[in-house]
């Protein structure tokens, strides 16, 4: 694939913000990145939001940040999914020659509402949803059909929003700094969880063979230099690890990956930003991981490369 | 960009409660019948791109159960959701992620099952600080701006009514749409009970079960598998401000269908849009508001909307036939809907509209609407 | 064939919605001084009401705040037949009852809100109204019972 330019990053603290509105939230996490790319919103050509209308309590979630992300009479998509996912999608957007520049924009409020009320609502009304079940619960089988000892832990509930600027071709000013998007891929896994084999990820193999592929890059272990993954539970820092044929020898998570708190939905797009971030001081080749869903049911990998 | 064209489409048969299929059985029945109607397996299918408005049947990230349907495992699967506008949202992003280079066949399926939420659900649409503490619900919305369209315009209750009743006598030809009335008249329809002033029960959308999916596929991809596949030429989204009362006098000024629908006809080089496009397919949740897109879409000037429907003009036999499928107000299943508009126009491209087949068509023109005042503009042809 | 069968659900869920410095400033205003305030934008000059960060014409942020009368011009209209759940007592809201987009005096957006008229000869797009307080506020938009037809006007 052609390569696509980085121009800008930026992103809210992530901690509960119980008086703080999901717009404002928004408007600090797009403002940051503007002035990180050197960017104005009249650059921008589209921009591609990622929310999910359980955990914003608003259904058409992003009806509420329509005009902090600058789309009132312009362009918008909307994923229902992590923001890494919608970095993917505003990248294909722009292969497509559909546009130039495209703003990626992720929130979520976790502190708003219940967890497991809202992630019950996920799986499937007949069989699953009446047990109960949700992330948490999930993640509980999972980690103990790894043998893992201890019960999995969650990060702390965070709140937040992430934002990163992609262009089609770097600024003559900026093309040093800026990193390039080499690689992405994404995919769902089954849904059951009773169908999963839960000590794999057929969906993160799938997402990661894609990228890697994308990127030419044919053995992982030599390629990369870094890689940030989306540990939602503390035990899947190991699974994914496992999964992209690393092992505890890389270098993996130096940004202290969400064990600090970085909200669902957000969490993929902070990888690559903190991958951005890390790429900008040293050059190489990194992956950005995110995932959604019970049990990372749905996957998402970037490879990124300065 | 690369050349992409809709070399299938599937439809269910909608209802108001389909008992009879889950969520994910509709989307299955969908898909298999766009993937037969584009003559290629499931295996051919490289990336999905799914639509739905999760809150109406209570659920979070439907499509980790859904997606089963679409026959997503393992696959790039990516869920696009924006309101009313989903379905023709999530064709767009399907055209772009075809049009990427990355992927040669793109499926998208929107779906709805109105029947399994309930309906408190949609009181989540509005501003919790704000609208939702006033109900007046989405018909009562509407029927605010069409007080201002009304006077603006003088447009009369039996001309909205001629609408409904268009929809209606197009949906008789169309075994998959919901609403079948057959003999509906004018009289009948403004007989029906008012549910807002000047809104009655027939000159709104129903609320359906149901799902539509639609088959994008490259160039050579597209020329191989379909002897006349319908090409997209310009696909145009905007959006607007999030509260009713930001836009002044939304129907009578609709300036994100204008300007998109400005954009979208320079790109394919129409300059009369009423002559030159052979058929449309809009998104008119209520009657009135079909009126009022035939001035923001070209067809006529302003004042003019009136006159279009009493001549007939997008009447079935008229000069432009407006949703011979019977449109959103025969059938609405809500992230379905867009994706229909875009699968009807597409099948009157390809010649495969069976009983509502316009003759001729080579440039057909699809619409979204949601969320008061978003829009997206969608255009086929035939080369 | 087996009979068909409906598994019913029940779910609640709740939520804690944020205000910020807007919000939070408009519910002290309403509540506290029985006054409404809108933000005006610097680049259109527009006063936005409800209050938010930016406006969405002109991607400016909005800072001064500017004070709205509780009377204003009906810019729209209709009578509600259809009976809706009212949020504010979780009941059906009986019908038929007025709505109207109100652009108050100062402001440049409209306010959807209530009438106390509902037949619809008696409105007119253009009518001037008066918003009727309850006694009782607690900084929401219901704190308005409705608005009713100025007959003096001044
Ligand atoms: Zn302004």
């Amino acid at each position: 694939m052609q390569p696509i330019t980085i121009l800008g990053v930026g992103r809210t603290d992530y901690e509960p913000k119980p008086g703080v509105s999901i717009p404002e939230m928004v408007h600090h996490a797009v403002q940051a990145a503007l002035a990180d790319a050197g960017l104005t919103m009249q650059d921008v050509d589209a921009r591609v939001t990622a929310s999910a209308d359980l955990w914003d309590g608003l259904t058409a979630s992003n009806v509420a940040i329509t005009e902090v992300v600058g789309a009132v009479m312009q362009p918008e998509a909307r994923v229902a999914g992590d923001g890494l996912a919608a970095a993917c999608h505003g990248a294909m957007s722009i292969l497509a020659n559909a546009y130039n520049v495209v703003l990626v924009v992720a929130h979520c409020k976790a502190s708003m509402g219940d967890s497991g009320g809202i992630t019950n609502w996920t799986f499937d009304p007949i069989y699953q949803q009446p047990l109960g079940l949700d992330d948490a619960a999930a993640a509980a089988l999972q980690s103990s059909a790894l043998h893992f000892p201890t019960p999995p832990l969650p990060p702390p509930i965070a709140d937040g929003a992430a934002a990163i600027i992609l262009a089609h071709a770097p600024h003559p000013q900026s093309a040093i700094r800026d990193p390039q998007l080499i690689g992405m891929g994404w995919a769902l896994d089954e849904h059951y969880l009773g169908d999963r084999d839960l000590t794999d990820s057929p969906a993160l193999r799938e997402a990661a063979r894609r990228a890697l592929a994308l990127a030419n890059l044919d053995d992982p272990k030599r390629d990369l230099t870094f890689v940030e993954l989306s540990e939602h539970f503390d035990y899947q820092r190991e699974l994914w690890t496992f999964i992209l044929g690393l092992d505890s020898t890389h270098d993996i998570n130096s940004s202290g990956g969400l064990q600090r708190g970085v909200p669902p939905f957000v969490a993929g797009l902070d990888r690559l930003i903190q991958v951005v971030l890390r790429l900008r001081q040293e050059s190489g080749v990194a992956l950005a991981h995110g995932c959604w869903g019970p049990c990372g049911q749905g996957q998402v990998v970037m490879v990124v490369r300065r | 960009m690369r050349r992409v064209a809709v070399i299938g489409t599937g439809q269910t048969k909608h209802a108001k409660a389909r008992d009879d299929a889950t969520q994910s059985e509709l989307v299955r029945q969908a898909t298999t019948r766009a993937l037969a109607d584009a003559g290629i397996t499931i295996h051919e299918v490289d990336a999905i791109v799914l639509s739905n408005m999760e809150l109406f049947e209570g659920r979070a990230l439907p499509e980790m159960w859904v997606g089963e349907g679409a026959g997503g495992y393992r696959k790039p699967v990516m869920k696009i959701a924006t309101g009313g506008t989903s379905g023709t949202s999530a064709c767009i992003a399907g055209y772009h992620q075809c049009a990427s280079g990355l992927f040669d066949i793109v499926l998208v399926v929107g779906w709805e099952k109105h029947s399994e939420g309930a309906t408190q659900t949609g009181m989540a649409l509005t501003d919790p600080l704000w609208d939702r503490n006033v109900a007046s619900g989405a018909v009562g919305n509407f029927a605010l701006s069409i007080s201002q369209y009304v006077a603006a315009r003088g447009v009369t209750p039996q001309q909205a009514a001629k609408v409904a009743v268009k929809a209606r006598r197009n949906a008789t030809r169309n075994p998959y749409a919901h609403l079948q009335i057959d003999g509906i008249t004018v009289e009948q329809v403004l007989q029906s009970r008012m549910l807002a002033d000047p809104v009655h029960l027939l000159d709104m959308c129903p609320q359906s079960d149901g799902a539509c999916a639609v088959i994008y596929a490259v160039e050579d991809r597209a020329k191989k598998f379909c002897p006349r596949p319908s090409w997209v030429r310009a696909a145009v989204t905007r959006h607007d401000q999030p509260y009713i009362g930001d836009l002044d006098r939304r129907l009578v000024t609709m300036r994100t269908l204008r300007d998109a629908a400005r954009e979208a006809y320079q790109r394919v080089g129409i300059t009369e849009p009423l002559r030159e496009i052979d058929v449309a397919e809009i998104y008119e949740p209520v009657s009135y508001a079909e009126l009022a897109w035939y001035e923001a879409l070209g067809f006529c000037a302003e004042g003019e909307a009136g006159r279009l429907i009493d001549d007939g003009v997008t009447e079935m036999n008229g000069e432009l036939p407006v949703n011979p499928s019977g449109g959103v107000l025969s059938t609405n299943p809500v992230g379905a809907s867009g994706v229909l508009r875009v699968a009807e126009a597409a099948m009157q491209v390809m010649g495969r509209a069976g009983d509502h087949q316009v003759p001729d068509v080579r440039l057909a023109l699809a619409t979204g609407y949601g969320v008061y005042a978003w829009s997206d503009v969608i255009i086929l042809s035939a080369d | 064939m087996t009979e068909l069968l409906r598994v019913p659900h029940t779910m609640t869920l709740a939520w804690r919605y944020g205000t910020s410095w807007y919000f939070a400033e408009f519910i002290r205003a309403l509540r506290d001084e029985r006054r409404l305030l809108g933000l005006r934008c610097p680049a259109c000059r527009r006063v936005y009401l409800p209050p938010r960060p930016v406006c969405g014409n002109c991607y400016a942020e909005l800072r001064e705040w500017v004070e709205v009368k509780d009377s204003g011009t009906i810019r729209a209209f209709t009578i509600v037949h259809t009976p809706i759940i009212d949020p504010t007592s979780g009941q059906l809201r009986p019908t038929p009852y007025g709505m109207a987009l109100i652009q108050l005096d100062g402001a440049d957006t409209t306010l959807n809100h209530y009438l106390a008229e509902n037949d619809p000869s008696q409105l007119q797009i253009g009518m001037r109204v008066q918003a009727v307080w309850r006694k009782e506020r607690s900084g929401m938009l219901s704190d308005i019972v409705h608005f009713v037809a100025m007959n003096n006007e001044q």
